[in-house]
């Protein structure tokens, strides 16, 4: 981000100055020599904002003289200048008073400054992150720190009109009912409550037409979690699928509208009347904003096959992104389950660190990207099959199970209490060293 | 490992992710003798300048990687850092006791232009980029280097954290994955102690996650070969004796979580052997920023 803040001495300080300066006299003039009362109280306005102005540049120009960070700079020149090094012979451990600029105490919270961004990647692919300082940077005097962001309590922000209402409590973090005998759960991590949880699922029943979704938001982006909501939910309000590149693109569009909404509308208004209650300034978060939220999306269509004459079967059609799963399992004589289809993946090494996601930012590259990258497949079940879609973990554990012949994944089928299902899955992971994340599992009764 | 760890079942060990229910500590410490005055070759800096550059653009990722609660707005706390400094005395460049990564992204002491080497895909060239980035610690250069004082300043950092009340919502400290402690220096140890004792102490103290590590990164500006992640002492006993062989001792044995992630993040086109310890020596610019990568943000984030 590039420091647009005008420093002391600078052609648009000095203008600023002399404008001011001329508002000022122009405005004594113009009350001297007033032909009305109203100009006579304009030309007054006019002064005093003229001296404001003044005054707001007088004071500038002596804070960028009297920061606390001027002092800071010094430790940059040639140390043997800093009288604070005079006879600093001897160890001391922990003298931190002989350490000028540092955090002796912790200073006070600051507004809401965001961190400047780094570059946004570039056309290309940046090089290592091998930054190195600017040729004499080091020697030159940093960056003052933007105004308002000296290191003094901010003023608490005027609460705003809009009454703070828990972000939880929101539609976007409401779970859909099961209306069909399926089996919805969702986990987040382990010791993190619901809200916080990145996985989302939708469903939607329309009589003999039934659509569900799973989508998995991505840890590293902002706020995934609604973008995995907006997402699963949109994909079953349609019925799924997509007939082309354009109907996707105008979907996916429609979506990130949602969330953009959503953010600037409901986040940031709710997240800043909190932070108001603390006493903290509105927070910035136009960055993480414009570098947006992530997820993957598995989702499924199922409707009458009706390919012959009382034909029992289910027709599912199927779409993907990214690594969450679609099991499909058949009941066996004995009682038990038997892998019958999975996909998109059917190894448990196919698991990746950085899958496919549908990403905020619908920018033309990424949606062609995210389109190419799809996946779709059709297959057909019969009345007494389970489907299950799966966000990546968990999906991946159930691969490794069935790899490995083991049936510790089986009772995951039956499981109708959430409590059950939690401590059944947490002790599995536990003894499989499974990493903590959030999981999501459907089942579906065919 | 120490005696922290004998009743774990060896695959429990180093496992655990940092969350803000279990996070974890970084002890960074940071040579700031006379000696990092030298220049680097190609760069146009000092040692000192270009060490205290890595260290705050790695706090810059360390804070981007902390992500926001969504019914807060707050990024999550997943870690502490303390960066300590030392020459002839050993002091903290951010506050005396560690710092949570949250709080570090807020407080940001002022920025300063940094310059990038970013590839234009249209052109196909490598282009400069001046971009203002946050700073936390500036760069100095001055006396010995009492290495020593340093570890024992960590192992009481350490110490601390690790018997502090956790915060609300944190899980006991000892649940926790254990303190990492990174040491970046340029030259031999000319201090009145020797820090091979005080870093036996800090490996045989941790939590029940393993002992605490200790990562040494030797940064030079000599144009060598640089030797990463030994295996055992004799690869390293014919450079600069004793010294390497002393920071070999000194460092820990790779977990094999991070073991498994040596290779790729630093790019070295062959595995790290099981065994092999957190040591570089003759690190140049870019072995150095990728062992910090690794070190910090690789352990943290599986």
């Amino acid at each position: 981000m590039i420091d647009r803040s005008a420093a002391p001495g600078t052609p648009r300080r000095v203008l600023g100055m002399l404008l001011s300066l001329a508002s000022i006299l122009l405005a004594a003039l113009g009350a001297f020599f007033y032909q009305s009362f109203a100009a006579f109280l304009l030309a007054v306005i006019v002064a005093l904002f003229a001296a404001r102005v003044f005054a707001l540049w007088l004071g500038a120009k002596r804070a960028a003289a009297s920061s606390p960070h001027a002092e800071a700079r010094q430790p940059w020149l040639a140390p043997a200048s800093l009288p604070e090094w005079q006879g600093q012979i001897g160890s001391s451990a922990f003298d931190p008073s002989s350490l000028p600029g540092s955090y002796s105490t912790p200073p006070a919270r600051l507004p809401g400054e965001a961190l400047p961004a780094m570059s946004g990647p570039l056309t290309g692919n940046p090089a290592p992150m091998i930054a190195r300082p600017a040729p004499g940077m080091w020697n030159a005097p940093p960056a003052a720190p933007a105004p308002g962001n000296a290191l003094e309590p901010a003023a608490p922000a005027p609460v705003t009109a809009i009454p703070y209402v828990p972000i939880d409590q929101d539609p976007l973090f409401q779970l859909d009912i099961a209306a069909a005998n399926e089996r919805c759960f969702l986990l987040p991590k382990e010791g993190e409550p619901l809200v916080e949880c990145q996985d989302r699922f939708a469903l939607r029943v329309s009589g003999d037409q039934r659509c569900y979704a799973v989508a998995d938001g991505v840890a590293g982006s902002f706020v995934p979690g609604p973008w995995a909501r907006i997402v699963a939910k949109s994909f079953v309000e349609r019925g799924g699928g997509f007939a082309g590149i354009q109907d996707f693109q105008s979907w996916l569009t429609g979506c990130s509208r949602l969330w953009h909404i959503w953010i600037e509308r409901r986040w940031v208004p709710t997240i800043n009347a909190l932070r108001a209650r603390s006493g903290d300034g509105p927070g910035n978060w136009s960055n993480e904003i414009r570098q947006g939220a992530q997820t993957t999306l598995i989702g499924c269509s199922l409707s009458p096959a009706r390919q012959i004459e009382n034909d029992p079967s289910t027709a599912i059609s199927v779409f993907a992104i990214g690594d969450a799963e679609l099991f499909l399992f058949t009941p066996t004589q004995s009682g038990g389950w038997s892998v019958e289809d999975m996909f998109p993946f059917d190894g448990s090494g196919e698991f990746g660190a950085h899958p496919d996601t549908l990403v905020t930012a619908a920018r033309p590259d990424l949606v062609e990207s995210a389109w190419k990258r799809h996946k779709t497949m059709l297959i057909n079940a019969f009345p007494g099959d389970m489907l299950v879609l799966a966000t990546d973990t968990l999906a991946k554990w159930l691969l490794t199970q069935i790899e490995q012949g083991t049936n510790r994944w089986e009772p995951l089928l039956s499981i109708t209490d959430p409590g059950a299902f939690e401590q059944h899955i947490r002790r599995e992971f536990h003894n499989d060293q499974v990493e903590d994340d959030d999981l999501t599992m459907l089942v579906i009764p065919i | 490992m120490g005696e922290v760890a004998m009743t774990m079942n060896v695959y429990d060990l180093y496992a655990r992710r940092f969350t803000r229910r279990y996070p974890g500590l970084f002890i960074i410490l940071l040579d700031q003798s006379g000696s990092m005055a030298e220049e680097v070759d190609g760069y146009g800096c000092s040692k000192a300048d270009f060490a205290t550059t890595a260290i705050n653009g790695l706090i810059y990722e360390m804070v981007q990687a902390a992500k926001f609660d969504v019914s807060t707005g707050q990024r999550r706390k997943y870690a502490y850092l303390s960066i300590l400094g030392y020459n002839d005395s050993v002091y903290p460049l951010l506050a005396p006791e560690p710092m949570d990564i949250p709080f570090l992204g807020d407080h940001q002491r002022g920025t300063i232009p940094i310059v990038r080497d970013v590839l234009d895909s249209q052109s196909g060239k490598y282009r400069q980029v001046t971009e203002n980035r946050a700073f936390w610690i500036e760069p100095r250069h001055q006396g010995k280097t009492q290495m020593a004082e340093a570890f024992s300043a960590a192992r009481d950092i350490a110490r601390r954290w690790l018997s502090e009340q956790p915060e609300p919502g944190q899980a006991p400290r000892q649940e926790c994955f254990p303190p990492l402690v990174i040491n970046i220096t340029d030259a031999q140890d000319n201090g009145r102690v020797d820090p091979l004792p005080v870093t036996y102490e800090i490996r045989r103290e941790g939590t029940q996650q393993g002992s605490t590590l200790i990562f040494n990164c030797h940064f030079t500006t000599y144009m060598g070969q640089s030797h990463i992640f030994p295996g055992n002492v004799m690869q390293v006993a014919h450079l600069d004796p004793p010294f390497a062989s002393q920071m070999f001792e000194m460092s820990s044995v790779i977990p094999e979580p991070l073991r498994q992630k040596a290779s790729a993040e630093l790019g070295l086109g062959r595995e790290v052997q099981p065994g092999a310890r957190g040591f570089v020596y003759n690190a140049d610019t870019k072995v150095l920023v990728k062992f910090l990568h690794w070190g910090t943000i690789g352990a943290a984030i599986a």
